[in-house]
């Protein structure tokens, strides 16, 4: 859909954008924008449709060029999207960050000191602080991890973290991605494209940097190296090309500076872990692995996989190779023991949680399950082990025979589900249509976990559009923003 | 008493395969007032470089790979063991994981309706080692011992329907009864010495451990209607024979496999 | 290097190379058949389907050869895996799998021409080609002057060169070969001899070049020792192979001493190379004229194609992945 010509000139940024009843990250529910905001407003004001909808176009072909796309599947041939990338950046003050950053901090270390518990002495379970048939019981427990002493004793080297806001603009956390989180070079790239088409705000903002992403992680993985006298061979391992997430493997091997390799590039020789090159075998020391617990090893987990290496995991329990993330992290990112974390947070830290946690009713205690079954219209039903918004009930827009379909599964199986309230996320201005309007947002900051923790300021804004960008439209109807984290 | 096994499996193909690694639970453990004496393992045609390590049920795990193309490979065990005159129980509790392990059903020995149906008239209120007790001597005369009734991969619901199996199932269902009255059980792998089985008719042998709160483990046969004694020597344990497998292993190639198993015990 | 990197860099360039032959031819016979007359029409678009080999399966989809039913199949089949499209889409795949291998400047260009290809107007490209045509042999052209120009000549821009040579080599004798056919059945001096021999170089591009070169007679005989033997223009068979020679040389004197291919597959290929590269050196032309060069253009694709098998031997994984099976267990049973 096009403006009328005669808009072409006008601003795009007018008096009729509406905040409506949630927090907006952008604007005082008077309208006015809030501090932070000023300087992009004004911009805003003075940016016209045309010029506004040129950089766009810019942008959204190079990102086609580059190849920044995913794949979507379903059809006979797989279609590449565009990652609908949106040219208005969402803005944290410095005080803001500084809180957050203490709080991701906190809580990962916390989950990782719970991987580390229940892979050896499991003292929370025995001091009865979480059921244990909640954590033996996960799909991504991994018994074969017991007693295993990983390096360094870390076991969430990247964390994900899904923060979401309130109406009242209370940050939340809403759920910890302990696998293999991705977006994180989308993160990159809208930086990139920013300060390709705004150049000039950067000027008058100071927006804390985040290109040391790669290099941060690089030095996370060599911290857990093996030590063998020589400079660590790190590898990045992938399913492979056809995975939607191919471009984002490609990229951070890319941007390391390290080999990107699927699982038929590499052998398993006496409990070593090698590459096939064309002058023969190379040793691996550290295999940053995008792809789950499940398919590394087909003698030790599943046996029909073709994506790792036979042996592999012989040869990680003999520290002859370093896994990141290490094997059985996913029991610490169902959605079960999500509603433990603070609880964690207070038995392994001794502190009180800086985040919050979304209130989370587990439908394996009976007094929760009764009252899931009763509110089935108000909440938000979430099978533990998927994501990707798939496998859930968002109550209040569900249909009689939806929340019927649920109860029933709920029934059959009270340990796959919870429940939580539906939170109103926050909103922020987005270009839909020829103008701004408030769309749904969530922030994922990557937690990098090897010498210390380190957090690079910001992370990957998502945004849920309604309508898709110039190029192609979103399958899942989600994009993304560049967040800047302003100097102190 | 002490005892001399010889345990040679062999795998042939009739198409070259290459990569294969192999994992082999076959170390008499020493557990249970059992000791290893002896142990030694060698591949054929090729002498493999073997590691080890212990599995987080704490079974002794020989791992090795062939990345070769071959057509055959052998695996020779020999050990020597002084076996346990009497099983000792061990004192202690279960760690949290095992509570939870050996307490839940498995493929091996699911808790369906059939299973709890065979159960039902054997428990003893208030009684978990008499349960236990009755159980194992319930399986012992429901089910039929003969070989070919069933295969590697029987489930202990389909041994009552079928009302026949080999070891492996009789110890199969008497987990899956004793965890479904909340008795945690485990499979046991290991050998029997029996002077009536020799040459073809020689094999490895299962059976159960049940944890009795107070007691310990007790080791039952349900095949033999007894407890464990001088003439058994165990292997591994393990939720049900998938955690267990005297041997396992990958390969990369498309040729048929054939599997031999020749097991001698000897009283020294 | 990977194997499985080596590979795809070498597929890669071999398919884009692959696909600029293919518009080429396309664009020869379609600029040769305007004057032609209409009972020589169809005659005219046969020879394109055999040679890319492919007769069967062009049979299997259309009952005739017209220019629309042969630039179809050439351009999108479905069915045909060599199609045009097919091609850059498989150079686009194998270049994606080794995105972080490859300069920037290559991956924007080799996504640039996908995209042309991929929302092309088929019906516009059936009623005018000519644009379409010169599009993505520009496209090929400026992938592989990037690549040139963009990447470290070392090991991967080797098997970059490998790749693209074997396949202009196989080709270029292919295009020999089939016009040649044509060729045997007309009388040398005609107007449709010349016609043909026109057409066999400008599907070579090769049309000014052997111009420039004032001594030659527009005869059989001269654009065939051209075509196969000229070590100077850089679609004519025996440069290809030089160059295919050099790469391979660089390739294993870097990886030979620490090299662990027991088979020896890499002295194999170059051996291989070197006596086909000797063979066409000492080559009289007289003795391949007329129907003679059928045979040994046969011949010559043999070799070729085993210089392909023993490349891919000596540094890719030569092996089929197979799933892997897992072992039996035996029963415990006693």
């Amino acid at each position: 859909m096009t403006a009328p010509a005669t808009q072409i000139d006008q601003p795009i940024l007018t008096g009729n954008y509406e905040v409506g009843p949630f927090f907006d990250e952008m604007f005082e529910n008077n309208g006015q924008p809030r501090l932070h905001y000023r300087v992009l407003y004004e911009h805003l004001s003075t940016l016209t449709r045309e010029t506004f909808n040129e950089r766009r176009r810019a942008a959204d072909i190079s990102f086609l060029y580059q190849g920044i796309t995913f794949t979507v599947y379903g059809q006979q041939e797989g279609i590449e999207r565009i990652f609908p990338f949106d040219l208005i950046p969402r803005i944290i003050p410095h005080a803001e960050w500084e809180f957050l950053s203490r709080g991701l901090t906190q809580r990962v270390m916390a989950l990782n000191e719970f991987l580390r518990d229940v892979y050896h002495e499991q003292r929370i379970v025995r001091d009865r602080r979480i059921p244990a048939e909640l954590v033996f019981g996960a799909r991504h427990f991994r018994r074969e991890m017991v007693g295993v002493d990983v390096p360094r004793g870390i076991y969430a080297h990247i964390t994900g973290t899904d923060l979401v806001r309130d109406e009242r603009g209370n940050y939340y956390v809403l759920e910890d991605n302990m696998r293999s989180p991705s977006g994180v070079s989308y993160m990159l790239e809208n930086r990139q494209a920013m300060k390709r088409t705004f150049a000039d705000l950067f000027e008058r903002y100071g927006v804390m940097p985040i290109e040391h992403y790669p290099q941060e992680l690089l030095n996370t993985l060599r911290s857990v190296a093996p030590d063998r006298g020589v400079e660590p061979t790190v590898v990045l391992l992938t399913p492979g090309v056809y995975n939607s997430a191919y471009f984002e493997h490609s990229f951070l091997a890319r941007q390391m500076g390290i080999e990107i390799v699927e699982g038929r590039d590499l052998v398993v020789h006496e409990g070593k872990v090698y590459t096939r090159t064309t002058t023969g075998l190379r040793q691996v020391d550290v295999i940053y692995r995008r792809i789950d617990d499940d398919f590394l090893d087909p003698l030790s987990f599943r046996q029909d996989s073709l994506l790792g290496a036979p042996g592999l995991f012989s040869a990680y329990l003999m520290g002859n190779v370093a896994l990141a993330n290490a094997i059985g992290t996913g029991v610490a990112d169902d959605k079960a023991i999500y509603a433990y974390v603070p609880e964690m947070i207070r038995y392994y830290l001794g502190e009180e949680p800086i985040l919050n946690n979304v209130p989370t009713y587990l439908a394996v205690n009976e007094d929760d399950r009764r009252y899931i079954l009763e509110h089935l219209d108000k909440l938000v039903v979430k099978s533990v082990n998927e994501s990707g918004g798939y496998g859930m009930l968002v109550g209040p827009h569900a249909t009689r025979e939806e929340r019927e379909a649920f109860r029933a599964r709920i029934l059959a199986a009270p340990r796959n589900f919870i429940a939580q309230p539906t939170i109103s996320l926050s909103r922020h201005p987005t270009y839909l249509n020829d103008e701004l309007r408030g769309c749904h947002v969530d922030l994922r900051p990557y937690i990098l976990y090897g010498e210390q923790i380190t957090i690079v300021p910001g992370g990957l804004t998502r945004v849920a559009l309604r309508s898709g960008s110039l190029v192609v439209n979103s399958s899942q109807g989600g994009g993304s923003k560049d967040t800047w984290v302003l100097y102190d | 008493m002490r005892l001399f096994i010889e345990h040679l499996t062999t795998l042939s193909y009739d198409a070259p395969i290459n990569e294969a690694h192999t994992e082999v639970r076959l170390k008499p453990a020493d557990a249970g007032g059992q000791r290893c004496l002896s142990f030694k393992l060698l591949t054929e045609p090729v002498k493999a470089h073997v590691l080890a390590y212990i599995d987080h049920f704490g079974n002794d795990v020989r791992y090795f790979d062939w990345l070769q193309p071959h057509q055959r490979l052998s695996i020779a065990v020999t050990s020597e063991v002084l076996t346990a005159p009497l099983f000792d129980p061990g004192a202690g509790e279960l760690t949290p994981l095992e509570e939870y392990d050996y307490c839940h059903p498995t493929a091996y020995a699911p808790a369906d309706e059939a299973i709890c149906r065979f159960a039902g008239p054997h428990i003893l209120p208030d009684d978990p080692l008499g349960t236990a007790r009755t159980l194992s001597e319930a399986v012992f005369r429901s089910i039929k011992y003969e070989r070919g009734a069933t295969d590697v991969k029987t489930t202990a619901d389909d041994v009552i329907r079928l009302g026949r199996g080999v070891c492996q199932d009789f110890a199969h269902l008497l987990i899956a009864c004793c965890r479904c009255q909340g008795i945690p059980a485990r499979y046991v792998s290991g050998y029997l010495y029996d002077p009536k089985f020799f040459g073809d008719t020689a094999a490895t042998h299962a059976w159960v451990d049940v944890f009795i709160a107070g007691h310990g483990w007790i080791s039952l046969d349900p095949t033999h209607n007894c407890e464990q004694n001088e003439r058994y020597v165990r292997v591994a344990v393990g939720r049900d024979y998938a955690d267990v497998p005297p041997t396992r292993g990958v390969f990369k190639g498309n040729a048929k496999e054939t599997l031999e198993v020749r097991v001698v015990i000897r009283a020294l | 290097m990977l194997s499985r990197v080596a590979e795809s860099l070498y597929w890669m360039s071999r398919y884009i190379e692959r696909a600029e032959d293919i518009t080429r031819i396309l664009t020869v016979n379609f600029h040769a058949l305007l004057d032609t007359r209409l009972e020589d029409l169809k005659r005219g678009w046969q020879p394109l389907i055999e040679i890319t080999g492919d007769q069967a399966l062009f049979a299997q989809h259309y009952p005739e050869y017209t220019a629309q039913t042969v630039s179809e199949f050439l351009l999108w089949h479905p069915a045909n895996p060599n199609a045009v499209i097919a091609c850059i889409t498989r150079a686009r795949e194998n270049a994606r799998s080794v995105r972080e291998q490859i300069s920037s400047e290559m991956w924007e260009h080799i996504n640039r021409l996908y995209f042309l290809v991929r929302g092309v107007n088929r019906a516009g490209v059936l009623r005018g080609p000519h644009e379409f045509f010169s599009q993505v042999r520009d496209g090929s052209q400026a992938f592989q002057g990037v690549t040139d120009a963009t990447m470290p000549h070392g090991e991967a821009w080797q098997f970059i060169q490998l790749g693209k040579f074997l396949e202009r080599a196989e080709k270029t004798c292919r295009i020999l070969d089939v016009k040649y056919a044509t060729l045997n059945t007309l009388r040398e001096g005609t107007p449709e001899a010349s016609l043909q021999l026109i057409a066999m170089l400008k599907s070579c591009s090769a049309f000014e070049a052997f111009r420039k070169e004032s001594a030659l007679q527009l005869q059989a005989g001269p654009v065939a020792h051209y075509l196969l033997l000229s070590p100077i223009f850089p679609r004519a068979v025996l440069f290809c192979l030089k160059r295919c020679q050099h790469a391979a040389t660089a390739i294993s004197s870097a990886t030979l001493g620490e090299n662990s291919r027991p088979d020896g597959a890499a002295a194999l290929s170059l051996r291989t190379l070197g006596r086909t590269c000797s063979e066409l050196e000492y080559l009289d032309i007289e003795d391949v004229l007329d129907a003679r060069m059928h045979p040994f253009l046969t011949h010559l694709l043999r070799q070729i194609n085993q210089i392909g098998d023993e490349i891919t031997r000596a540094y890719f994984n030569a092996q089929i992945i197979q799933p892997s099976p897992r072992r039996q267990q035996a029963q415990q049973q006693q």
